[in-house]
């Protein structure tokens, strides 16, 4: 591999470092405190990177606009947004299809946000609040890929070949798109899932076995009545998708009720169970017998969610988990539900003395992240395949909490969390057929992001930032509350 | 409802059903024959005639009635919670669960039983080689939690140290450098867990889920980029070390002195770790930072150094119980092969009260759960085996709402210090 890209690649991410802390401190800091000219100057500045940069990567992109498939103008502008925003986002990426000139356009910018340290702010950069979360977590996800990219490296294969064929069966066209959109849509649910939980002190690791119980919830009662209308079968297999991935996180949350038994080990308990309780109704309850493989009857036309985007398996549910993130947000903080729930998670004992029910609150909290997880897990059997196989297993339960620290527990920001999971692991695919590199590759990758992110101080001590006003993920509260 | 007769009512639903079971599954004058191992011929002839034969056969016992009667004596055992006061309940709700459980699996083995013959020995012996890596996790639970730090993450350690560990004595063909490499393996991961978790004062139980999420990365990449094919035969797992004169002695020869190396280390290890932390200043230290750091520190002790040397021994220990599932048992590395061993491991600690001899106890439960498991699928009683492969998970759950809140955790587990 030809030295100069590395050292490209290398100096287009320093560049971009610079370029975000700069921004950011810019953004995060009194405007008062900005000695020399005024803000808008600098804001201007900045911003002219990635403006211009950016439409200069969008307009080869531009010019293959064309509204795939026909009429669906929606889908086509997500992906345009999509590749825009990773543009921004993911410079590890990007960086690695910068031809020379665009060089250029980097180094003028780093300098300017050189020259805003040493001239007006000089100091280190200091992030504020939400900014300085962002940040960070911007920092996090693009260390990671660099400590992947030279994980390649070392095991002999081709990073550059890798990390473009990550990138492109990511986002590179539109087919791909929607195969990320669809491998998004269950960690978006999952997410919000253990998101819930985060916010109400807990950690729900159970999303994989909730994930199931309502698999093969849908599965029975998507597969068993005949000759329903859509708008009554549809509706009640996803009815039965909630009722058994919320019976699957009560439980747990009534033991932690009840008798303070962890939620943690409870709850990878009832993985383990569904997995197994699964495979037993599959292979000798439901199982469909004219198919060769232990798998349940094709679930009803009547109960399939339909296909949104034609030539694509992008169905519908994109829509109902889109739509469980406003659901979420507006219990979590417009509601005295979600108020309590909250409050439950910052302290158990001031909630207690202002007279609300902490065990109800937990049990809620869990049931909560239930309905979702089963959610999750009736869209993918009715959306995707069908039917529910026996050996079916996900691996989405890390997944999902890695999505929700990621996003912060904010239920808006669990939408590009999920897009960047769901993309790393559909463009895992070609990634290993580019480069030759086992997908494994992008476990790793993800659970250095998930590092980063659970100890932004390791981040804050690279990038030599200070962050003020931001607080941290608390579940741990001993063994028996 | 207190506690007590929550469990109650689930001893008495326990018993119905054990009562159903008899009535419905098992056939009357029907016995199960339980046998005892090889008894050595000069010992079996100084026997009475009948204990010979009996032994020989296998002792019987008559099936349905011995389940109904554990299924009368489950519904006593529920229905007192509600005739005695609650604080006499309270009392001796743990040894009655010990009891209740103890009953169950007595009864399920009688009833798989029923009309076969089994043996005895060699499942207590194979209850004892299962609860190794579940006593093993336990211990290196108490090292952390004893000074403070909640470890979830032993699943994740175990699983490195049996994914590293076995791929290095592929590698260098040796497989008690592979079982350093194990241990060592282990020690990083922890070393990892104490950075964040003390240095960076991560959330310990998300640092820990950081750990068991990077160990699943890790071990699948190694697995497949080093040993789906490699050019090495599988070596073979460590051969069983026969005590001298202990081994032969019957029934507890076999039960106990004829394992392989890693289930003799838990026998030692619970000593010392008893030993080291209620015996030795050392021990009173560590179990200071654990209860009260400002204090400890106050007096001089260096709690951050003695939090990280905990975190980091319980590493080891984690790494050695990987050991066990790769080398020791079968001789190669699957993906997630510990199966959630290390979270069991968990809650044999809580069982145990976070004591060392208490916990080994609590593994030797879910250890028998395992190899009582493993007998039934032999016995083929027509329970789907999905259902038998529960028991263990089952059991750490109600183990885990039975028993919490009657033990007392260290002090400042799950609480990071702050120097002031």
């Amino acid at each position: 591999m030809p030295a100069s890209q590395i050292i490209l690649f290398l100096a287009g991410l320093i560049f971009w470092a610079i370029w975000i802390a700069a921004f950011g401190d810019l953004v995060s800091r009194d405007p008062a405190e900005i000695k020399r000219g005024p803000r808008w100057l600098w804001f201007v500045a900045f911003l002219a990177l990635p403006v211009i940069s950016g439409i200069m990567f969008m307009i080869p992109a531009l010019e293959k606009f064309t509204p795939w498939p026909p009429g669906d103008l929606v889908f086509s502008l997500l992906w345009f947004g999509a590749r825009f925003a990773s543009w921004l986002a993911l410079p590890v990426f990007t960086g690695l299809q910068v031809p020379m000139n665009w060089l250029a356009v980097w180094a003028i910018s780093a300098l300017v946000g050189v020259a805003y340290f040493w001239l007006v702010s000089r100091s280190r950069p200091t992030l504020v609040g939400s900014v300085g979360d962002i940040i960070t977590i911007f920092l996090a996800v693009n260390t990671a890929l660099i400590i992947g990219y030279f994980l390649i490296l070392v095991t002999g294969s081709d990073p550059i070949a890798a990390y473009q064929g990550l990138y492109e069966g990511m986002i590179g066209d539109k087919a791909r798109f929607a195969e990320t959109l669809v491998a998004m849509t269950p960690f978006v649910l999952m997410g919000l899932a253990v998101a819930v939980g985060f916010m109400t002190g807990l950690f729900n690791i159970g999303a994989e076995g909730q994930f199931y119980a309502g698999a093969m919830a849908a599965a029975v009662v998507g597969s068993s009545f005949d000759g329903l209308p859509l708008v009554i079968h549809l509706p009640l297999t996803l009815a039965a998708a909630v009722i058994g991935g919320g019976i699957w996180g009560a439980i747990p949350g009534f033991l932690k009720a009840r008798f303070g038994a962890h939620e943690v080990i409870n709850t990878i308990m009832m993985n383990y169970i569904a997995v197994k309780t699964v495979d037993y109704l599959v292979k000798n309850v439901f199982r469909d017998p004219t198919a060769s493989l232990d798998r349940t009857p094709y679930v009803a036309e009547s109960a399939t969610l339909p296909i949104w985007v034609s030539d694509s398996r992008l169905h519908f549910g994109f829509w109902i988990a889109i739509a469980s993130v406003f659901v979420i947000w507006w219990v979590m903080y417009k509601t005295t539900w979600g108020f309590q729930m909250r409050t439950v998670g910052a302290s158990h004992g001031a909630s207690r003395y202002a007279g609300m029910k902490v065990g109800r609150n937990i049990i809620l909290a869990m049931t909560i992240g239930g309905v979702l997880s089963g959610l999750a897990g009736g869209g993918e059997v009715i959306g995707l395949n069908g039917y529910l196989p026996a050996a079916f297993t996900s691996g989405s339960g890390f997944d999902s909490i890695a999505v929700a620290l990621l996003a912060k527990s904010n239920p808006f920001a669990i939408l590009p969390a999920a897009f960047l999971w769901g993309g790393l692991r559909n463009g895992a695919g070609l990634m290993q057929v580019r480069a030759g590199i086992s997908r494994d590759l992008i476990d790793i990758v993800q659970a250095f992001v998930i590092l980063f992110v659970a100890a932004p101080q390791i981040v804050r001590f690279i990038y030599r930032l200070r962050v003020v006003g931001v607080k941290q993920v608390s579940v741990t509260r001993g063994w028996g509350s | 409802m207190t506690r007590s007769r929550w469990f109650g009512v689930a001893y008495i639903i326990f018993g119905v059903l054990m009562i159903y079971v008899a009535m419905t599954a098992i056939e009357p004058d029907v016995a199960s024959r339980f046998r005892f191992g090889q008894i050595e011929a000069s010992i079996m002839e100084r026997l009475p005639e009948t204990v010979q034969t009996a032994l020989k056969q296998g002792v019987p016992v008559p099936s349905r009635n011995s389940v109904l009667l554990v299924g009368i004596l489950l519904i006593i055992t529920g229905v007192t919670p509600f005739i005695l006061a609650p604080q006499v309940a309270k009392r001796y709700e743990n040894l009655v669960l010990l009891l209740v459980f103890g009953l169950l699996l007595v009864a399920v083995l009688i009833y798989a039983a029923s009309g076969k013959r089994t043996d005895v020995v060699s499942m207590l012996a194979d209850g004892i080689r299962l609860a190794t890596p579940i006593a093993l996790g336990a211990l290196a639970g108490i090292l952390c939690e004893r000074a403070g730090v909640v470890n979830i993450g032993i699943e994740g350690m175990m699983l490195v140290g049996a994914g590293i560990g076995f791929t290095a004595s592929l590698y260098l063909q040796n497989s008690t450098a592979g079982l350093a490499v194990a241990i060592l393996a282990g020690m990083l991961m922890a070393a990892l867990h104490a950075v964040l978790s003390i240095s960076f004062k991560v959330d310990q139980i998300i640092s820990g889920t950081v750990i068991n999420i990077l160990a699943v990365g890790i071990t699948g990449f190694t697995r497949r980029s080093f040993l789906l094919d490699n050019p090495f035969g599988a070596p073979s797992v460590y051969s069983p070390i026969q005590i001298p004169g202990l081994a032969d002695v019957p029934v507890l020869g076999p039960v106990l002195f004829r394992h392989q190396p890693i289930v003799y280390t838990i026998l030692i290890l619970v000593f010392v770790v008893q030993i080291y932390l209620f015996r030795t200043k050392w021990g009173l230290r560590h179990r200071a930072v654990g209860e009260h750091p400002r204090a400890a520190d106050t007096l001089g002790i260096n709690v951050i150094r003695v939090r990280y040397l905990a975190v980091i021994a319980g590493g080891a220990i984690a790494g050695l119980a990987g050991a066990w599932f790769s080398l020791e048992t079968v001789g190669s590395f699957d993906d997630l092969m510990t199966g959630g061993k290390g979270f069991i491991a968990l809650a044999a600690m809580i069982f145990g009260n976070w004591n060392p001899i208490g916990a080994f106890f609590g593994a030797l439960l879910f250890g028998f759960a395992d190899a009582l498991q493993i007998k039934l699928q032999i016995l083929e009683t027509g329970i789907p085996y999905q259902f038998i492969g529960m028991l263990p998970y089952v059991l750490t759950m109600v183990v885990l709402a039975g028993v919490i809140g009657k033990t007392t955790p260290p002090a400042a587990d799950g609480v990071t210090y702050e120097k002031q």
